[in-house]
């Protein structure tokens, strides 16, 4: 599955990171232009940033990009079944 | 003699211990130095010197009666302005905080109290820790000593400037994507990450809680490791406080590296993010330098630096940003630029972006522990270039990402960054060590023996001597 954002990640960050091994498979474009933009928009309504959106709306849709960047940079769990948590507990060295 | 502000932590307690400098000389000698270059390294937010020679002349008291509470009594520590300190404001350098009074003391603070310590003031810092260094917020960023048309590293930026300056031997900075690392290598000082949940975060204003550390600053390993005995240990205030915190950590400083098995994380440099040639060849010289002195060197594969840095982003922003929606929906203004950028992140990500990063997550911590099978200690770089000017904010935003310290943050493993090197331009070169968990006294032994095999610690900025 491409990331929601990934159209908007594609087309203007190409070069912020080394695509994962599992790049090939976001190759689907499911947004773009126009389209993309009202889904962002959309999103940050949802999120309470109307003000945010009338104000700045350049930083706006900078974190959409980032946030679109970052999420597809984790690349995917190798255990279906394994569990997030706890999400921090580090263990003593036996 | 030494110039009182060069002495270490170390020194110190010992020219007390010799009824050779007393605690509230030292104070004044600081205090007329942080007047003098203050206004050009930036490193305090608000000193607070009526407090400090009060607390002063209360250990010189204390020594003439013949009381010691510890090798930091007497000693003073600056506070990165993300740490409360009871009646004084946490700022978070931001307007969104102008005005808030600390009621009580973090966790670290009372810790340092408890020993003795003297708190100088409250030091500058990226907005939240986070923003990076910019000039549209209530206070102006620290400076580089080593030359202030540079930035200082952050987000524990006037804890850096500060030591590297002389202004104090000791400082708390916070880590979250390398934070206590990113100004410990910019300005060519110590800078420890500890292990997670070995020092308590509470009374520490959050940035992501499942990545959040309180580290020690210093000019040399063996002081961060005596900041650290004071401040490390169970706290059940903070969800996130160990149950097996250890201490002890400058019984073993001197131990060296002989017999010790180092895997060399070349790869993040050479491959994942190429690293400037001078940070590159002091690499290789730590190599070296750790060789001649016994230990045993070579190459380890950790997973790529992308998908550490992806995780820590992901991470990162979607728990800041349940901490900032508030503000950044009814506030956004009182942000700085690349603050209100930053932290919105977190509103474009979704549940399952962020579940999917906490169980990745898990997979590389397992890949790290594995590694650490095979190997005592891991050396890496830090920063992958020395830092840019201040003012050109488009070479700070680029070279501030072409780091290796975040990875850290996401597994949780104990790391330090230190100078090894300086660059033709004059500007501090800098190496990662990161042990297992809770080895954060192997992590800063290894850092010691470096330290006393390389020297770096002995080099001033030009402008600070």
């Amino acid at each position: 599955m491409p990331h929601r954002f990934a159209a908007l990640r594609q087309k203007t960050s190409p070069n912020r990171f080394t695509p994962p091994p599992d790049w090939e498979t976001v190759t689907a474009a499911p947004m773009e232009g126009t389209e993309m933009e009202e889904f962002w928009v959309e999103v940050a309504k949802r999120a309470g940033l109307e003000k945010a959106l009338a104000e700045f709306r350049d930083d706006v849709e900078a974190a959409a990009k980032s946030a679109a960047t970052a999420a597809a940079g984790i690349g995917t769990v190798a255990d279906t079944r394994a569990e997030p948590w706890p999400p921090m507990q580090m263990e003593t060295r036996s | 003699m030494t110039e009182l502000w060069w002495l270490s932590a170390t020194e110190i307690a010992a020219a007390y211990k010799a009824k050779t400098l007393s605690p509230v000389e030292l104070m004044t000698s600081l205090f007329e130095r942080v007047a003098r270059l203050d206004p050009v390294l930036h490193a305090f937010i608000l000193p607070d010197p009526e407090a400090a020679m009060a607390a002063a002349r209360q250990a010189e008291a204390e020594m003439a009666a013949g009381r010691s509470r510890g090798p930091l009594h007497g000693i003073p520590v600056g506070i990165k302005d993300i740490i409360d300190v009871a009646g004084l404001p946490t700022t978070c350098h931001s307007k969104i905080l102008l005005g808030q009074v600390a009621a009580a003391d973090s966790h670290v603070v009372a810790q340092l109290r408890g020993a003795g310590a003297i708190i100088m003031g409250k030091l500058s810092t990226h907005e939240f820790a986070i923003g990076g260094p910019i000039f549209d917020l209530p206070f102006p960023p620290a400076r580089n000593p080593w030359n202030p048309k540079h930035h200082p590293g952050g987000s524990s930026s006037g804890s850096g400037a500060g030591l590297a300056g002389g202004l104090f031997p000791l400082a708390l900075g916070t880590d979250t994507g390398g934070s206590v690392r990113n100004p410990a290598s910019a300005c060519g000082i110590v800078g420890l990450k500890p292990t997670y949940g070995l020092v308590s975060r509470r009374g520490v204003f959050p940035l992501s809680f499942t990545m959040d550390h309180v580290g020690p600053m210093a000019r040399t390993a063996a002081d961060a490791a005596t900041l650290l005995d004071v401040i490390a240990g169970y706290d059940p205030a903070d969800p996130g406080s160990a149950a097996t915190a250890a201490s002890g950590f400058t019984s073993q400083i001197d131990r060296g590296v002989k017999g010790l098995r180092i895997g060399f994380v070349r790869h993040f440099h050479t491959t994942d993010m190429v690293a400037s040639p001078d940070v590159a060849a002091a690499l290789e010289q730590v190599a070296a330098d750790l060789t001649r002195q016994g230990a045993a060197i070579r190459d380890v594969t950790l997973p790529p630096l992308d998908v550490f840095r992806a995780l820590n982003r992901v991470i990162l922003h979607a728990e800041s940003w349940a901490i900032h929606a508030k503000w950044l929906q009814t506030r956004p203004g009182d942000y700085g630029k690349a603050t209100r950028h930053r932290l919105m992140t977190g509103a474009f990500l979704s549940a399952g972006d962020y579940v999917q990063a906490q169980r990745r997550r898990l997979e590389v911590i397992a890949a790290v522990n594995e590694v650490f099978r095979e190997v005592d200690v891991l050396m890496l770089a830090s920063a992958m270039d020395t830092p840019a000017e201040i003012e050109n904010w488009p070479e700070v935003e680029r070279t501030y990402s072409r780091q290796a310290r975040a990875p850290f943050n996401v597994t949780g493993h104990p790391a330090v960054a230190m100078m090894s090197g300086l660059s033709p331009a004059g500007l501090p070169t800098s190496v990662q060590f990161v042990g297992p968990a809770f080895a954060d006294g192997l992590v800063l032994r290894v850092a010691a023996a470096y330290e006393r095999e390389a020297t770096w610690h002995g080099k001033r900025p030009a402008l600070a001597a």
